[in-house]
């Protein structure tokens, strides 16, 4: 039961984690003293959420997913399993970096003033929405890939 | 003598040097230094990622030395990116190049570390 339940703390952790950036990306297209003090606040968010996201994914993937990994490799779906567990292992250190970089333009980047500043911001929170979504649909394809595994062992 | 010459770019943003910045794509020379620092980071995750794809000895002989993949990947792409970021470089980018430098390095990486684990994953 605490094992089904750990399952989603990454995925939850990655979601409001995009949510936030892309509130980042949102306040950046008009900023003033008001939305330049959300979009901060949201950074942050985004930075802390990833770094949580990082152990939570990390001990599920060292503690239960060997057992998962067991009952992919004697499905159909192996390849598209394996292949998807290995992306999201390594492509979670881009997402992770672009969360933390992203307060740093925010803080550091003259938002007010620079044009640049604010593409920059909308550049790295966008890429932070379509990676962590990649990371999401990873996580589906290595869900689908168990249970298409185990409709194949009982014959279904 | 003219009154309009360009503001000598100091790396500061120009609300903390206390004068207006003229120049719109003007960033700041750490929000620079930590776009390069973050390319430099994410290529060599995936270059490193696509060694041990082609040479599962070092993959074996990494996680014996250093624990899992989740932890250790991550933890040398930290150094590297706050390791340089806190080198000042690239403080003649603006933020249109920092942008293209972020899309091409996180595009190339990407397809590098996809391209990688389809690889392994056909063993």
């Amino acid at each position: 039961m605490l094992k089904d339940l750990f399952i989603l703390v990454h995925p939850t952790l990655g979601v409001l984690g995009v949510l936030a950036a892309l509130w980042v990306f949102v306040e950046a297209l008009k900023v003033n003293d008001d939305t330049l003090r959300r979009m901060k606040i949201a950074s942050v968010t985004v930075a802390v959420l990833m770094l949580l996201t990082w152990p939570a994914g990390g001990v599920w993937d060292s503690l239960f997913y060997g057992a998962d990994k067991a009952v992919i490799e004697k499905g159909p779906w192996a390849f598209l399993g394996d292949t998807a567990m290995e992306t999201k292992e390594h492509l979670f250190v881009i997402v992770l970096l672009l969360s933390l970089y992203l307060p740093i333009v925010v803080f550091a980047g003259n938002l007010r003033a620079s044009r640049g500043a604010r593409l920059l911001t909308m550049t790295v929170a966008g890429l932070v929405v379509l990676s962590g979504l990649a990371m999401e649909g990873a996580g589906a394809v290595l869900g689908l890939s168990v249970k298409v595994a185990f409709f194949n062992l009982m014959g279904a | 003598m003219s009154t309009t010459h360009a503001i000598k770019d100091t790396g500061a943003p120009a609300h903390a040097a206390g004068r207006e910045n003229k120049d719109p794509e003007a960033i700041g020379r750490p929000v620079a230094s930590f776009g390069l620092s973050f390319a430099v980071a994410v290529l060599a995750t995936a270059v490193i990622f696509a060694i041990k794809a082609a040479e599962p000895e070092l993959d074996e002989w990494a996680e014996e030395a250093f624990g899992h993949a989740w932890f250790y990947q991550a933890v040398l792409a930290l150094v590297l990116f706050f390791g340089l970021g806190f080198i000042p470089m690239g403080g003649r980018l603006g933020g249109r190049g920092v942008a293209a430098i972020v899309i091409g390095s996180t595009v190339a990486s990407g397809l590098i570390i996809l391209a990688a684990a389809a690889a392994l994953a056909l063993g």
